[in-house]
């Protein structure tokens, strides 16, 4: 156990520290005066991720069998092609300019007292999560039991997998793979949930340099961490997102803020190497996640719209600047290659008109018009959409309009609080409760922004104890609120046992079937961890069939296939039986206590397998 | 008194700027600290729970060959496997009895005690006389379990 926990945790910085560092090495070199080291060290994880996806694709177009040695060798091969660069181009500058005095503004030399914030912060983000994970870290969520097939099957095969469906998109499989061919990690273990805890964390991280740089201040980057690590620490899309494998949703929470990071940076320092890194980040992104590439579109879209509208008189000059910043070599040398990737290497599953136009126009479903402002709340976070509220206000009186940091903190926000709020505005079809879940991000960059000026304000005040009064109120309700949902990390029950039982069924049949002739049904309504059934049987995405929840059979607008349903529900009757015989099922997979009990009663069945938990039933 | 001394205001200033420069650093460092740690329990606590037995209480009884049961009672033969398997997870030796029922009637009985984690696999003695019984059931049991498995033939 320790030798596979050294190899796990080896292969974290070897394949999400290693090939990042020395991109951003080729890039900035060792010092340099654009970016701190806080920064660098931050980027270093998106980057390597971003780099890794690229270098498996390539392999895969190439035809070449993804094994550890040859994945070990490429990511080699790809840091020291980083490091020759570093070379060629920083060896001699750097020493000549090592006696230069650094004119850096740098947001992120932390004071002492800002430190200790931060370190009680990330102890606090840490241990919370921990704790909760702990209860859960068997592998049981249905989501990762999906995507983890997807990484199975490219493990087996050796190459990237051709999905069918635009449902899955490959970069929430790759890592995950590389993963177990590089440490022997199982998939069916604790390494998908750790590889999402990293990038979790990751992503606080990647808010704090966003707000550092927008708001021009080490206080506010502080802040962030508080705002985002702490607060609902818990509740979606933080742990229980880890948890239950929402694999895009956390890696798109870790590579937004980076991309408008990028974004900021080369609008406002009108610099080509960040634009550059704005566009490598933004493919990255494409890749791995759609719902995730597609707020980013928007929230650029706004921002962009806004910061023209604040400067009208102007807005041709911008543009041209834009252009400017945009059409030099090294951009369009990213650009380029990126297209070509596109184009030749791996084009997105979704990427066809018609997954566009289902996402957007006037929204089709009741679950698409828009959250209540009840259910906002719920989805942000009372305290966190009051801080972001007051954030948003004092935006108005601290910034200038015209400058980009008051566009990047207000679109965001805005853009996205009227996609969930009032999708049919803006022409957007998706399901809001999945945009609301974005809300956190732009709203723990206001409510970081929010806190500071609010203390910032309050000492400055001239009657200290009215203010003392109404500041201990607001952290008490900010506390109290927003760590309430951290008490479920102490109170959910672990379901190991349960899980090991539908492991221990699944490996049983899978033993002794033929998947070529028997067909297995299971019924995902009363079964813990059942989605993970089919990573015993690597047969196909769909093997096993699934009786799923009884609401997914009845869709107004479609027929649906029922027959899942009604082999559990109804074996005996007409309908179930000629159910059985189209789809072939002769294994049934059930809750022991639920309808394990009822099925005993049919003689058309033989129980096969009996425990506890699970009873497997054979037809005749 | 001390802030009015220059060269002790001084220090403090110059620790202070250390500590600017140094705390990204110290920073960094503690985060990969406390995921390690965070890492290493995780994944201790998966392991072990991962396990059949850890801090479990179950048991299991299933028949080895599924797919080579008999179909129908008037072809049964010797040779046809009834074979069966019990697993103990309940954390304990455990005694098991099982009986052998054709369509409820008692035709064999037995006994296998099994220590903690292990399997037993028994493989019955079939009473080829009774061709025409509909259900061989085979009831397993120990202390307060009861675990069925049955085949039903044509």
């Amino acid at each position: 156990m320790i030798l596979d926990l050294l190899k796990l945790i080896l292969t974290f910085p070897f394949v999400l520290v290693l090939p990042g560092f020395c991109l951003l090495l080729a890039v900035f070199g060792w010092r340099n005066s654009k970016i701190s080291f806080f920064e660098k060290a931050v980027l270093t994880v998106p980057m390597s991720l971003i780099s890794v996806d690229f270098l498996v694709l390539l392999l895969n177009r190439m035809h070449i069998f993804l094994s550890g040695p040859v994945l070990v060798g490429s990511i080699l091969i790809f840091s020291i092609i980083g490091y020759i660069i570093f070379q060629f181009r920083f060896t001699g500058k750097e020493k000549k300019e090592a006696g230069k005095k650094e004119v850096l503004h740098d947001f992120f030399n932390f004071s002492y007292w800002q430190a200790i914030f931060i370190l009680i912060s990330l102890f606090l983000a840490i241990f919370i999560r921990t704790t909760y994970l702990s209860d859960t870290i068997i592998p049981s969520s249905t989501d990762l039991g999906h995507h983890m097939y997807w990484s199975q099957a490219i493990v087996d095969s050796g190459q990237l997998p051709d999905y069918g469906m635009p449902d899955f998109i490959i970069g929430e499989h790759m890592v995950f793979s590389v993963f177990n061919l590089l440490s022997g990690a199982a998939i069916l273990g604790a390494m998908p949930a750790l590889v999402l805890l990293f990038f979790n964390i990751v992503g606080i991280f990647a808010l704090s340099i966003l707000a550092g740089r927008i708001f021009k201040s080490p206080k506010i980057a502080a802040m962030a961490f508080f705002v985002t690590g702490v607060l609902y620490a818990i509740n979606a899309p933080q742990a229980k997102y880890v948890s239950g494998g929402v694999v895009g949703n956390i890696i798109g929470n870790m590579l937004i803020p980076v991309v408008l990071y990028f974004l900021y940076r080369a609008l406002s320092e009108k610099d080509s190497v960040f634009a550059s890194l704005f566009i490598f980040s933004s493919v990255g992104l494409l890749y791995t996640h759609h719902l995730s590439s597609f707020i980013l579109l928007y929230s650029i879209a706004a921002i962009i719209l806004l910061h023209l509208g604040l400067n009208f008189e102007r807005a041709f000059k911008i543009m041209g600047d834009w252009l400017k910043i945009f059409l030099k070599p090294f951009p369009i040398v990213i650009l380029f290659l990126l297209t070509f990737y596109f184009l030749l290497i791996f084009t997105p599953s979704y990427f066809n008109p018609s997954a566009v136009s289902q996402a957007t126009g006037e929204p089709s479903k009741i679950t698409r018009v828009g959250l209540s402002f009840n259910q906002i709340e719920a989805n942000a976070g009372s305290a966190r959409l009051i801080l972001g509220a007051l954030g948003f206000a004092l935006l108005f009186w601290v910034f200038n309009r015209k400058d980009y940091q008051f566009s990047f903190a207000l679109a965001w926000a805005a853009v996205l609080l009227l996609m969930s709020a009032k999708p049919g505005w803006l022409y957007v079809n998706i399901p809001s409760d999945r945009i609301g879940n974005y809300l956190y991000l732009p709203l723990s960059l206001l409510a970081a922004f929010g806190l500071v000026e609010f203390l910032r304000l309050f000492k400055k005040s001239s009657t200290v104890f009215f203010s003392s009064v109404l500041l201990f109120v607001l952290l008490f309700f900010v506390i109290t609120d927003g760590m309430a949902d951290s008490a479920e990390a102490f109170k959910t029950r672990p379901q190991f046992q349960e899980a090991i039982q539908t492991f221990h069924s699944a490996q049983y049949l899978a033993d002794r079937l033929d998947t070529a002739k028997d067909v297995v049904l299971k019924d995902h309504v009363n079964i813990y961890a059942d989605s993970w059934y089919k990573l015993f049987f690597m047969k196909d995405y769909r093997y096993p069939l699934s009786r799923g929840n009884l609401s997914r059979y009845v869709d107004p607008t479609k027929p649906r296939e029922i027959c899942t349903r009604d082999m559990i529900m109804e074996p005996e009757s007409d309908q179930g039986r000629l159910c059985f015989s189209e789809t072939g099922v002769n294994y049934v997979v059930l809750n022991a206590q639920l309808e394990g009990n009822s099925f005993e009663q049919y003689p058309d069945f033989s129980k096969i397998y009996s425990s506890n938990y699970i009873s497997v039933f054979k037809r005749n | 008194m001390a802030l009015r001394n220059p060269s002790l205001r001084e220090g403090r200033e110059e620790k202070a700027e250390l500590w600017k420069i140094m705390s990204s650093k110290i920073i960094v460092i503690a985060t990969i600290i406390l995921l390690l740690v965070s890492f290493s329990v995780l994944f201790v606590v998966e392991t072990k729970n991962h396990d059949l037995d850890y801090k479990k209480s179950w048991s299991v009884a299933y028949f080895e060959n599924p797919r080579d049961l008999p179909e129908a009672a008037a072809s049964l033969q010797a040779g046809d496997s009834l074979d069966f398997a019990i697993e103990n997870h309940e954390g304990e030796k455990m005694k098991y009895s099982y009986e052998i029922l054709a369509d409820g009637k008692k035709i064999a009985e037995g006994q296998v005690e099994i220590e903690a984690g292990e399997t037993r696999q028994v493989a019955p003695l079939f009473d080829l006389e009774r061709k025409n019984d509909a259900r061989v059931s085979l009831e397993i049991s120990a202390k307060d379990l009861k675990y069925r498995i049955y085949k039903n033939l044509k």
